[in-house]
């Protein structure tokens, strides 16, 4: 019996964005990446084929993480002691872009010799995050972004309530902005009116929903990352932004994987589980429409990415 | 395709007869349509609905059961493709495959693993659905051994996989009794296939690698007469198993596809794949390999995918242990909402204290939300405590609340005796411990940071009196710190002054440091009692005919007097006059006009003037005369004839003095509600009745005001004398809270889910049962509400501003601290209430203050300069600012710029009226050289969340009830606004900040106290009690918070003037063109 497949015929699109510049552009880059364009719902190859893939940025920290779970550091070793070595090291091991997160207590020349050390030792793209409180972001995102002006670095973490500082200076030195939000449609959208009414252009912004690992509320970002997708598709132009999400550093928060000892038995092995929680965690959010997915386990990298490949294989006629 | 309510509402019967469970039909249709009910609740539908309604309700995707004995799982009946749509309904079953080719004793370990395995998330446990047992030996003899192992080892749901139908007859010959599943049927063998499944009672799983195909064959086999079928479209990889299942589910769900509309069985190669076929459709997976580090992680995803996103995801309640906690470790008490228990649990976690957490069950509400809502209160938290067992696993009875419900230690002191109570901090990572000193007190106390400073004087044992029950509004709880650092969370009723003097509320109020404290001699706070000398327009009904419409009538008797010869008694010889001279046949006297007629009509000279008010009986029946009144002589004509109504506000009450007989208002008065000083809101009010006495008293001071204000009145009409006596007839309106704390009503319940009122129906009253001093016998007619929250002010407001006799399609609010809003025409009406806060009535703002003499009521501000000009009530010099005054300044200061859309102030501006001040950021509105008090006044960036708190929850509100009965806002004809803020507001800078919708201006109407004004009408219209009793009755309320749809609304409103622009275009022009200006 001939079938009709029921077609989503969608206004809207994604907007590209690209995120690093090569030489030419007016950076030092030996590649940029783009995501974003596309014109459906994530993987939908019959209705309209996605330009890009969804990435997979590795997470390195300036300086050696404390409380980083023992099993990263048994896998990234001695180089987590330089981030230059570990930025190339997340390179080998598959990482489509570098995020850089500067450690809480960082002065401003280290952060910024940090951040040219990276871009020395890899020729990727590069992602930079602050500690993650308001002041001392603006603190160090400030001179990274003037010293490296033209780079179109992505930097985070730009919220509601420091948005402008940030904002200032990736206009003034030609970066990007990773806008965050938790975990609402309405907040994502009014983060991204507020960005742009400076004056950022929009396809200078990342949006970043925020999301719980699997277990700590996942399908809240689920949700959501649905339902900004769906926005941007219907054509509204303030939502039309590509997505990043951390489930890497949400996945290796919870005790699920940071632990191997005193949780039930029924958890099973302890490695074979903390993959399992980052990569279930981010193949979850890349079905519901993330674009950049920022990892910290090799194996995850590798596994996540074979899901992408098959995701993004040409469509089946069926 | 699915109905909406409306779309159902008119197949049902739409008598509102209540026998169905709900209030009104409309109640029913909208339960329908959320499937919450069953159409067999109406037992007066008619039958060609019916078969409407059967249609609209079949699933698109048929369920299919699997059973054992004692388990079974389910798949289909799901309704969307993306779970915040609605939700998705059926887990899909976790299925592990285990060949017949493998030893027999691993075939029973593994099965015996997956039977055995359990684990346990957030206090629930999960656990593997099934086994599927594939044939890869091809050998019937072969498989059936191996099903009856594991039928051995597991009594869960079993999947049988061949594809040849004997070796799957051999299997289910061991599974007599299981509705198992068969995969499966393909075009080769599928009539044999179906008819094993029909004789079996299996569920068929059909595969085919092409759509079309596979709808084919499920075609052909229902022919068979087997309709329990599972699809399985062979996707080759992640990406076409994407697609597939997509496909399938949008077939069923968008075009009816019947043919697809099975659920689907997966068989994922990796975990990746897993995950996908648990959120993108699958209905049954099948795993290869079981280890407990897979099962656990997908049992969590499914557990995630498939809770219902409309509801707050919950924890179990109960207690949990935190680092291995002994006898003597700490209780801690928190809510079941999970993102609550996580934090906490975490935190506690990550800090190393062993500790109980205990978590109430508060449905799934954060700690604020829930104790908002009445769900986390000390009765909860000692329930719980007691349900729990926690006194058997502790040495030591102390229990740790959170900061932010500290108000309730009391409480729990009284529900747990002999338990210490202890308040923790506000937040579960602020763990350090503060000494506070009080003046009065004998030595400090020690409490976390975070803490309150009232119930650090509590724990001290100082006493301070709050009350607005801890809720920063009555400002009596101020005390001095003189020493150490505090953060002042709200500063109403503080001048600048007071807090640069150290003054603080202490309810509000929280430690920081190590403190000292002076309590102040409490002063009693200076209320202003005003009276309302601006008499609103009032004018009498067109066409108000004292003959046709007043139930009270007057008329003077001459009655016989007796004598020897006729020693008829007095009462008859009344009653005769009545009936000979008026026509009155069915009078009642009350017992104390008996005591009285005696002497009247001996004094009077049996010259008399009577007053009758006249009621139909109940029923309909008969006409009913009662005696109101009897003078001595007789009146002229056109002497006045009196009756009040009243208007009883939380905040304020209003009462008109009507001459009954023209109609016309003879006097205004307004003043305070005498209950104020018991709590401002409605909630402090009803926690305050409920305590000892406090039913009485405030039954009592608000009769005084009322009884104030009647004397007032009288005293106020020009040329007669009016004494309160005179007044025959009294009309109340207000809201169900304080009508049932006029009449001593207990009204606890109010408060408590499920939120109902003891009487929504007043019966009629008399002055003498009520205690207003009007007649002892004048009819007091309390007029009728609908709901808790929606009472006789709306009722009244309806009926006066006509909506429900007019085909316009209205949207009617009442603004105040609570918003209440109304829906419809004569067709049908919705109404709901929301919590919008006083600041729209110059309350909770620093400089707010009630829209009189010297409030700045209008500000204009120069998008060059910043400069603003501003028009104040009276002329003269401001000494604050009023609601209208702040919705302009707030739309001006968006409009300029000095805001963003968030509503931050932009701290980039470079401007001596933009600065960093005692509550953070500000702009100056008026220099105190230009101020009457000589103090700068001031908008502060708290003062602007809290406007838009306040026009985003009016705004969520009407959005909301409009979008729940399908009604596009403009399609609005007309929207009438009451309160006492809508005299002075200004349409355009309403909707620029968008608190109104941005319609055509002529579409709305305001018309000041709806509430007084009905009450008044309802005066004058002896049939108005009928038509406002049809308005409550017709009137269905809307639940917001049943779901998460308002706070979505609420979200998305608390942006100037939205997050979504495209509902404002005047403004987005208006936005553009101040653009192309700068």
């Amino acid at each position: 019996m001939p079938i009709e497949i029921p077609l989503d015929k969608w206004p809207g699109s994604v907007r590209e964005v690209k995120i690093g510049a090569t030489a030419p552009e007016g950076g030092t880059r030996g590649r940029t990446v783009v995501v974003g364009g596309q014109k459906s719902m994530p993987f939908m190859h019959f209705e309209a084929p996605a330009p890009h893939r969804p990435v997979i940025a590795i997470e390195v920290k300036n300086r050696r993480p404390e409380d980083w779970s023992p099993l990263l550091a048994n896998v990234w070793g001695d180089a987590m002691d330089d981030p230059g070595k570990w930025a190339k090291a997340a390179e080998t091991v598959g990482a489509d872009l570098i995020q850089i997160t500067l450690s809480l207590g960082t002065k401003p020349d280290e952060a910024v010799q940090t951040v040219k050390a990276v871009l020395a030792s890899t020729g990727l793209p590069l992602i930079v995050f602050g500690p993650g409180q308001a002041e001392a972001d603006n603190e160090l995102l400030v001179p990274v972004a003037e010293a490296t002006k033209g780079e179109r670095l992505l930097l985070g973490i730009c919220e509601d309530k420091n948005y402008r500082t940030i904002v200032a200076t990736a206009m003034a030195n030609g970066h990007l902005v990773n806008a965050r939000t938790p975990m609402d449609v309405n907040l994502a959208k009014q983060l991204n009116i507020l960005i742009s009414d400076m004056g950022l252009p929009l396809d200078r912004i990342v949006m970043d929903p925020s999301t719980g690992a699997l277990g700590y509320g996942i399908e809240y970002g689920y949700s959501v990352m649905e339902r900004l997708r769906m926005a941007a598709l219907q054509g509204d132009s303030m939502t039309q932004l590509p997505m990043l999400v951390t489930p890497g550093f949400e996945a290796w928060k919870a005790k699920e994987a940071k632990v191997g000892s005193g949780v039930p038995a029924s958890w099973g092995d302890w490695e074979q589980r903390a993959i399992n929680w980052e990569t279930l965690t981010a193949v979850a959010l890349l079905e519901s429409g993330a674009d950049i997915i920022v990892l910290r386990h090799p194996e995850s990298v590798k596994r996540v990415r074979s899901a992408i490949e098959e995701l993004a294989s040409e469509p089946v006629t069926a | 395709m699915a109905l909406s309510g409306i779309q159902i509402y008119k197949l049902l019967p739409q008598t509102n007869c209540k026998e169905c469970g709900f209030p009104t039909c409309l109640a029913f249709a909208m339960k329908l349509a959320a499937k919450q009910v069953e159409l067999s609740a109406c037992p007066y539908v008619i039958e060609a609905s019916k078969a409407q309604l059967a249609e609209s309700a079949a699933p698109p995707i048929r369920l299919i059961t699997l059973k054992s004995n004692g388990y079974e799982v389910k798949a289909g009946n799901e309704v969307v493709l993306y779970r915040h749509e609605k939700t998705f309904y059926n887990r899909p079953g976790l299925f592990v495959r285990i060949s017949d080719q493998l030893p027999v004793e691993e075939i029973s370990a593994l099965a015996a693993d997956v039977e055995g395995y359990t684990t346990n998330y957030v206090g629930i446990d999960l656990t593997m659905d099934g086994i599927a047992v594939q044939a890869v030996s091809g050998d019937p003899a072969k498989f059936a051994d191996a099903v009856k192992l594991v039928r051995k080892s597991s009594h869960r749901p079993m999947i049988l996989m061949s594809d040849n139908p004997s070796v799957i007859a051999a299997g289910l010959k061991e599974l007599s009794g299981d509705a198992a599943m068969i995969y499966s049927a393909t075009s080769a063998n599928w009539e044999v296939m179906a008819e094993l499944a029909g004789t079996h009672k299996a569920a068929l799983a059909v595969s085919s690698g092409s759509l079309e195909e596979l709808a084919d064959l499920t075609e052909k086999i229902k022919a068979k007469g087997v309709e329990d079928l599972v699809l399985d479209p062979v996707g080759e990889n992640l990406g076409s198993s994407l697609i597939l299942s997509t496909q399938i589910r949008r077939l069923a769900l968008k075009k009816n596809f019947r043919s697809l509309g099975y659920p689907v069985v997966s068989f994922p190669k990796n975990p990746e794949a897993a995950a996908q076929a648990i959120a993108k459709y699958s209905g049954f997976v099948v795993i290869d390999h079981f280890t407990a580090e897979l099962a656990y992680p997908l049992l969590v995803l499914r557990q995630n995918i498939y809770t219902d996103p409309q509801k707050p995801i919950q924890v179990q309640p109960g207690i949990y242990e935190i680092n291995s906690p002994k006898p003597d470790s700490p209780v801690l008490v928190t809510t079941n909402f999970s993102i609550t228990y996580f934090s906490v649990a975490n935190e506690v976690e990550g800090s190393g204290l062993p500790a109980w957490l205990v978590v109430c069950d508060a449905e799934g509400m954060s700690v604020l939300t829930a104790w908002a809502a009445g769900k986390f209160d000390a009765e909860r938290i000692a329930k719980s405590i007691k349900g729990f067992n926690v006194a058997e696993k502790v040495s030591r009875k102390r229990v740790v609340i959170p900061g932010h419900v500290a108000v309730l230690s009391g409480e729990l002191e009284a529900e747990l005796p002999d338990w210490e109570i202890r308040v923790g901090p506000r937040e579960a990572l602020d763990m350090t411990t503060h000494q506070v000193t009080f003046d009065v007190a004998s030595q400090p106390i020690s409490v976390p940071s975070g803490a309150l400073l009232s119930e650090a004087a509590r724990l001290a044992g100082v006493e301070i009196i709050q009350p607005c029950g801890g809720q920063g509004r009555c400002g009596r709880c101020t005390v001095q710190v003189v020493e150490g650092t505090v953060r002042r969370r709200s500063t109403l009723r503080l001048s600048s002054e007071d807090i640069d003097e150290g003054y603080a509320l202490a309810c509000q109020t929280v430690v920081e440091s190590d403190l000292n404290v002076l309590i102040p001699p409490q002063e009693r706070i200076e209320r202003r009692l005003t009276t309302d000398l601006t008499v609103a327009e009032v004018t009498v009904p067109i066409g108000y005919d004292y003959r046709f419409y007043q139930s009270i009538r007057r008329v003077n008797l001459t009655i016989t007097p007796p004598s020897m010869d006729d020693q008829t008694d007095d009462l008859s010889r009344l009653l005769t006059a009545l009936r000979q001279q008026a026509q009155f046949t069915n009078v009642i006297v009350s017992m104390e006009l008996l005591r009285r007629i005696g002497s009247i009509l001996r004094e009077a000279d049996w010259e008399v003037t009577a007053i009758l008010d006249i009621h139909e009986t109940l029923g309909g029946g008969g006409i009913q005369e009662w005696l109101i009144d009897l003078l001595p002589g007789h009146s002229y004509d056109y002497d006045p004839l009196w009756g009040i109504s009243v208007d009883i506000g939380t905040t304020t009450v209003t009462l008109w003095l009507v001459d009954l007989l023209t109609g016309s208002v003879k006097a205004q008065v307004s003043e305070y509600n005498g209950q104020i000083s018991r709590g401002e809101d409605v909630i402090s009010r009803i926690v305050y009745a409920s305590k000892n006495g406090g039913r009485e008293e405030l039954r009592n001071l608000v009769l005084e005001t009322i009884n104030q204000l009647l004397e007032l009145a009288c005293k106020r009409v020009v040329g007669y004398q009016v004494r309160s006596t005179d007044v025959v007839k009294a009309t109340i309106a207000g809201n169900s809270t304080m009508m049932h704390l006029l009449l001593g009503i207990p009204a606890g319940s109010i408060r408590l889910s499920p939120f109902v009122t003891s009487v929504n129906y007043m019966p009629l009253l008399h002055g003498r049962d009520v205690g207003i001093k009007v007649n002892p016998e004048a009819v007091v007619d309390c007029l009728p509400g609908v709901a808790s929250y929606v009472g006789a002010d709306i009722t009244a407001g309806v009926y006066s501003s006509g909506m429900d006799d007019t085909d316009k399609l209205t949207l009617f609010m009442d603004v105040g601290t609570n918003g209440e809003i109304v829906l419809g025409s004569s067709e049908w009406l919705v109404t709901c209430a929301c919590s919008a806060g006083p600041a729209f009535e110059g309350a909770g703002v620093v400089d707010g203050m009630r829209a009189t003499k010297g409030a700045i009521e209008e500000v204009w501000i120069n998008g060059d300069s910043y400069e603003p000009t501003y028009r104040v009530i009276g002329g003269g010099r401001p000494r604050g600012i009023c609601g209208s005054g702040l919705i302009s300044v707030l739309a001006e200061m968006f409009m300029t710029g000095i805001v963003d859309k968030a509503g931050n102030i932009n701290n980039h501006l470079e401007h001596p009226r933009v600065r960093q001040g005692e509550h953070g950021w500000e702009y100056v509105i008026a220099w105190g050289t230009d101020t009457e008090h000589k103090r700068d006044i001031v908008i502060t960036h708290v003062d602007i969340d809290n406007l838009l708190r306040a026009k985003g929850a009016i705004f969520a509100g009407y959005t909301v009830l409009a979008a729940s009965v399908g009604v596009p806002m403009d399609m609005i004809d007309q929207m009438l606004i009451g309160g006492s803020f809508g005299k002075y507001i200004n349409v355009e800078k309403a909707v620029q900040i968008g608190l109104l919708p941005d319609l055509p201006w002529d579409r709305f109407q305001f018309l000041g106290n709806t509430s007084a004004r009905g009450a008044y009408y309802a005066l004058l219209d002896r049939n108005a009690r009928e038509r406002i009793q049809d308005i409550a009755r017709r009137m269905t309320y809307i639940e917001l918070s049943a779901d998460n749809t308002f706070y979505e609304a609420f979200i998305s409103a608390l942006f100037l003037p939205h997050t979504d622009l495209s509902l404002f275009p005047s403004v987005a022009a208006a936005m553009q063109k101040e653009l192309e200006n700068s």
